[in-house]
């Protein structure tokens, strides 16, 4: 280093260093805006011959919900959102899924499992840290501030720092649920799979802080998808009648990995956890009947599913409801039964809010 | 899915793996599993229940999930999962029976549909019971009766019957189609009464359930007392009417269809207002 400042610890570690972009606490955010993936359901209405059970969404797992902030933290370089998830008692989890430049803002998005229709519902909060050349205001003049070799502030005394308590890295489960998927025209796709879970997140001098005073950053990189059918058919005769009918379901859900920070099995140790949270669900159907003749061909293609369940799907993506929700469109079935990335190491990093606030 | 394909088309029932994945040493088996209604028919059988639009089924299931595993498992391993959560390849509630109209009533032993062939018997105290005869089921009975009609018949009848002097042509047809050399308008079922020496016919049709009004029930003996009506018979040359009943509110007595008279049930007939004669149905052996 041929110029700047670098101030260190007694170990030589490196506290602050002009060349660098400290993270600055900007501030502590609630949401502009919630929503969810839209239901994809479509299908015929009631059909003379055959099962009109469940043409809806019955028997399908709560989905989760996002939230929409605008961190004004004006440059290229993007924030670190940290969650405070405000709904611990019910075991919801949260993870950031989005965080995209808008203007001369950030718009950041968190998923939450929480169940919004409840009355006792609490919306996470963020607490954004920006680097402190893309502040709105000025350094005050006075305390200590760096400043890189273009004259960008990288450093403020007067601005509290992102103070790292712990972190770590923890996979998701496998997959979202195990066993079975549902019977007959009810699907069962809640998230069952046990959470992961990590310990000694935080050095102990720390282990008397409460879970609800953490404060996490851990973007999903996880998802699963996991889909139940049921397909039926009958041909026959009845009442001196020839009838036919077929009827394919198609359900499922694409899950997303959520995190929660909790007090451990030991008074005070704190643990994090992982799991999946439902973020889109679908149910799609056809059903067909007949009462003139047999017809084999149709009754084949709903009960082998493939390009019968495709097309179905692809009429309803079409159609304008993901626009008015605020989310990109997309089927949101992108494979069946599996997970992606579960496996992969996904970092997170811890604060307190009472640094803050 | 080709398996799958397979088995819906042959009408059998199996399973087959058609995807599988490895997520964290874990298998991940996506299992469509086939199952298809106990009722098997021959084929001989089977032309004959279409031949005389008999009630049957062939209903099919197809359910697909995933299972994992620790392994990939063997085809044993496989179907012990299945069968543990509770896959049958036979669908254990046969929905839609084979039931075989104005042949007799069917029995499923061992996933396989037997022919009955007992006929419709007609039970009137003071009179000799009568049979109805399926020209299916009872080709050389019905013969016998439909030699002696006086008059030329354009449909011929599914089954037949004599009380007295009078042959009884019963008319159980696809989508209730009417014998037009008859009727002009359109019931469930038809039946044409022909004197067997003068040629003098007399028609009844039929509608499911009670569909008289309550003037019309008003002027009949009694009928207002009459309950679980299961059928209407109107005589559209003479001042009767019949009402067809079952014998009781007991679940075992419940009628689900008239006309093939799988569970006794019982009519009476009313002439100008009074009471005529209570019969009572069922199926019998010939004696």
């Amino acid at each position: 280093m041929t110029f700047g400042i670098q101030i260190k610890n007694n170990n030589d570690q490196i506290l602050i260093d002009s060349e660098m972009s400290h993270y600055h606490f900007l501030g502590k955010y609630t949401h502009y805006a919630s929503t969810q993936i839209p239901d994809l359901l479509d299908g015929p209405g009631y059909v003379s011959y055959g099962p009109n059970d469940n043409k809806n969404m019955n028997g399908m797992p709560q989905k989760g919900s996002i939230f929409k902030y605008s961190i004004p933290s004006n440059g290229p370089k993007p924030p670190m959102v940290f969650i405070q998830n405000k709904d611990v008692s019910q075991y919801t989890r949260c993870a950031n899924i989005l965080t995209k430049k808008s203007g001369s803002n950030w718009e950041v998005w968190i998923f939450s499992t929480g169940d919004i229709s409840s009355e006792s519902f609490l919306a996470p909060i963020v607490f954004a840290f920006s680097p402190r050349e893309q502040f709105a205001t000025s350094p005050s003049g006075h305390g200590l501030v760096t400043y890189d070799s273009s004259g960008n502030p990288t450093f403020d005394s007067n601005l509290k720092p992102l103070r790292v308590v712990g972190g770590g890295n923890i996979t998701a489960p496998s997959v979202a649920h195990t066993g079975s998927f549902g019977g007959v025209f009810i699907a069962d796709l809640e998230v069952n799979s046990s959470d992961v879970v990590r310990g000694n997140i935080v050095p102990s001098s720390l282990s008397q802080v409460n879970h609800t005073d953490i404060i996490f950053y851990c973007p999903s990189i996880a998802h699963a998808c996991h889909q139940y059918e049921y397909q039926a058919a009958d041909s026959g005769i009845s009442d001196w009648q020839n009838y036919a009918w077929s009827r394919g379901d198609i359900w499922w859900c694409f899950y997303r990995s959520t995190f929660r920070v909790n007090n451990g099995p030991i008074t005070n140790n704190l643990v994090f956890h992982a799991n999946y949270g439902v973020y889109a669900r679908g149910h799609v159907w056809q059903h067909v009947s007949d009462s003139s003749s047999v017809f084999t061909a149709l009754i084949l293609g709903a009960l082998t599913g493939g390009l019968y369940f495709a097309l179905a799907l692809g009429a309803i993506v079409a159609t304008g409801v993901f626009t008015s929700a605020g989310v990109a469109s997309g089927g949101y079935l992108p494979y069946s039964n599996g997970s992606r990335n579960s496996n992969l190491q996904n970092t997170f990093v811890l604060s307190r809010a009472s640094y803050y606030e | 899915m080709n398996n799958v394909l397979k088995m819906c088309e042959d009408h059998c029932g199996g399973w087959e793996v058609v995807f599988s994945d490895v997520i964290d040493d874990k298998h991940i088996l996506t299992i469509s599993m086939v199952s298809v209604d106990a009722c098997h028919y021959d084929d001989e059988l089977h032309h004959k229940l279409h031949e005389g639009m008999s009630s049957h089924s062939h209903r099919k299931i197809v359910k697909t999930e995933a299972f994992i595993f620790d392994h990939y498992p063997s085809d044993e391993e496989i179907e012990e999962e299945l069968i543990n959560n509770g896959f049958n390849p036979i669908i254990q509630e046969c929905i839609g029976h084979a039931t075989f109209a104005f042949s007799g009533n069917v029995a499923v032993e061992n996933n396989t549909t037997l022919q009955m062939t007992a006929p419709i018997k007609t039970i009137t105290e003071g009179q000799e019971d009568v049979f109805e005869y399926s020209a299916l089921l009872h080709p050389e009975e019905f013969d016998n009766l439909y030699r002696m009609l006086p008059i030329t018949v354009e449909d011929k009848p599914t089954s037949m019957s004599i009380k007295g002097s009078w042959l009884y042509l019963y008319y159980v047809r696809d989508s209730h189609s009417r014998p037009t050399q008859f009727f002009d308008d359109d019931y469930f079922l038809y039946s044409v009464r022909v004197h067997k020496d003068t040629g003098q016919v007399v028609r009844k049709g039929y509608n499911k359930g009670l569909t008289l009004t309550e003037e019309e029930i008003s002027t009949l003996q009694d009928a207002e007392t009459f309950e679980n009506i299961i059928a209407t018979g109107y005589y559209l040359d003479e001042p009767r009417i019949t009402l067809y009943y079952m014998r009781s509110s007991e679940p075992e007595d419940f009628v689900n269809n008239p006309a093939i008279v799988e569970i006794p049930y019982l009519g009476t007939t009313w002439e100008n207002g009074s009471i005529l004669h209570t019969r009572e149905y069922m199926r019998d052996e010939i004696n």
